[in-house]
């Protein structure tokens, strides 16, 4: 319960504004954020831009009163840390011209978008845990790009148009699951 | 899993002839369902991929998104980010391993403003310039980079040449980089331009600069105080400093307002 306690302490720290509360986090968070960042192709400065937007995203979002989190704050701001650096890597992979001059009113969009995907990100993996063990661990391999031969093997699956067919329904299940959620078409409806 | 399932996976997969896929964006184009049913599919593949995100549109208005926008922007919003950035100047500036560098900046600013002090009550100025205190206290270490990540590019260039000291070419190179892009520079940039442009002594175009900065709206803005306090101390207009500073103090949450406060009674 003391951990509860203090964890509410760190969130409301982060809806308030409270720097002692915010530096508390940084303490307790940043060190596993920079070993991160470090072991997946960043820098220093990396850590400290992913780590203040993860902050931002997370007291923007939290702002809204029926916000809770299910899990502990450190772990929950850290998911969102590498979430914000996978973020980061894709745009930079998809970045054509170097040179853009960094605008800071660009930057907020850029919070706001990141905060929706995150909700979004988290639906998805709410809704992959709501599905069979059976599935949940065929798809994983699936989703990252794991060949169908090898998934064979590792499942022990006789062929792999087994394998295969049993993806499909997999994700179909899957994809309903999503389809069915009201969250789902609130972040979709325009 | 119907037709439908099993034809965007092929789709989604390359796995049709270039006819079939004709025939398929045809269907996809006829009819919104199915376009919807083929936007999950392609959302799954990305977001469960964990090496992939999910980028959504820049110009998506989803209400989430402009919701999201509108408190960034609001005061509120400017607020809790400046808080986010100052805890983290504070965890650095007592984690960090040049700290003890700082620390010695500290307490070297902190000893001339006290002898700058100490001078100035005792009236040993008959008429007294006030650009030691703008020396005193001036420290640029905190602005922000002005690159995110990539630091080949120009910009990176002129923040180099800015902390090296280089003022004049780093102001040159800023110039260009305006005249380049055919752009005004963003707020962050400008900063670093009238910082520079007092560096050398072309103070008035400092002043300049610095009052568009209080005047706009960036989440900047009310750094302005601070720098236009710093920019009057310089040409010794003591009347326009006080002025500055004494907004500054009437507002916690703006930059620097604990040496405001200081500065101000020390001018007072």
């Amino acid at each position: 319960m003391i951990t509860q306690k203090h964890d509410d302490y760190l969130l409301q720290s982060l809806i308030t504004g409270n720097e002692k509360g915010i530096k508390e986090i940084y303490g307790k968070v940043y060190p596993k954020v920079l070993a991160y960042i470090y072991k997946h192709d960043g820098i220093e400065d990396d850590a400290k831009d992913v780590m203040q937007k993860a902050l931002l995203q997370l007291s923007l979002r939290a702002q809204d009163k029926s916000f809770t989190i299910s899990s502990s704050f450190e772990g929950y701001l850290f998911t969102i840390c590498k979430n914000v650096w996978r973020r980061e890597v894709k745009i930079r992979k998809n970045r054509v011209t170097n040179s853009v001059v960094f605008d800071p009113l660009h930057e907020e969009r850029e919070i706001a978008l990141a905060a929706y995907e995150q909700e979004k990100w988290e639906l998805f993996q709410e809704k992959l845990i709501s599905i069979s063990e059976n599935c949940r661990k065929i798809l994983g391999y699936f989703f990252n790009k794991v060949p169908y031969s090898k998934i064979a093997k590792e499942l022990d699956y006789a062929t792999e148009n087994t394998v295969r067919q049993r993806i499909f329904k997999c994700k179909s299940k899957l994809k309903e699951a999503i389809q069915s959620d009201s969250r789902y078409k609130e972040l979709k409806e325009l | 899993m119907s037709n439908l399932d099993q034809e965007i996976e092929a789709y989604l997969n390359g796995e049709m002839t270039p006819d079939e896929s004709l025939a398929f964006e045809k269907k996809l184009e006829s009819s919104l369902t199915i376009r919807k049913e083929f936007e999950l599919y392609r959302e799954m593949n990305i977001v469960y991929n964990e090496q992939d995100w999910e980028i959504t549109d820049v110009s998506n208005e989803h209400p989430k998104i402009n919701q999201h926008l509108t408190f960034l922007k609001s005061k509120k919003g400017e607020i809790l980010a400046e808080s986010i950035k100052n805890a983290e100047n504070q965890y650095f500036a007592t984690n960090s391993i040049g700290n003890k560098k700082k620390y010695l900046y500290y307490i070297s600013a902190a000893a001339a403003i006290l002898i700058i002090g100490l001078f100035i009550a005792s009236k040993l100025f008959t008429s007294p310039s006030h650009e030691h205190l703008y020396l005193a206290h001036k420290d640029w270490s905190d602005l922000p980079s002005l690159t995110i990540r990539n630091n080949t590019n120009k910009l990176a260039s002129a923040e180099k040449l800015f902390k090296a000291q280089n003022y004049k070419a780093a102001l040159d190179l800023f110039n260009k980089i305006e005249q380049e892009n055919n752009t005004k520079s963003n707020w962050q940039v400008l900063i670093y331009k009238a910082i520079a442009q007092l560096e050398i002594n072309q103070n008035t175009l400092a002043i300049e600069n610095f009052k568009k900065l209080k005047q706009s709206n960036s989440l900047d803005a009310h750094k302005a105080y601070w720098y236009l306090a710093l920019a009057y101390l310089k040409v010794n207009d003591i009347t326009n400093a006080k002025s500055e500073l004494i907004e500054l103090t009437k507002h916690s949450e703006y930059y620097n307002h604990k040496s405001g406060v200081k500065l101000l009674k020390k001018l007072e």
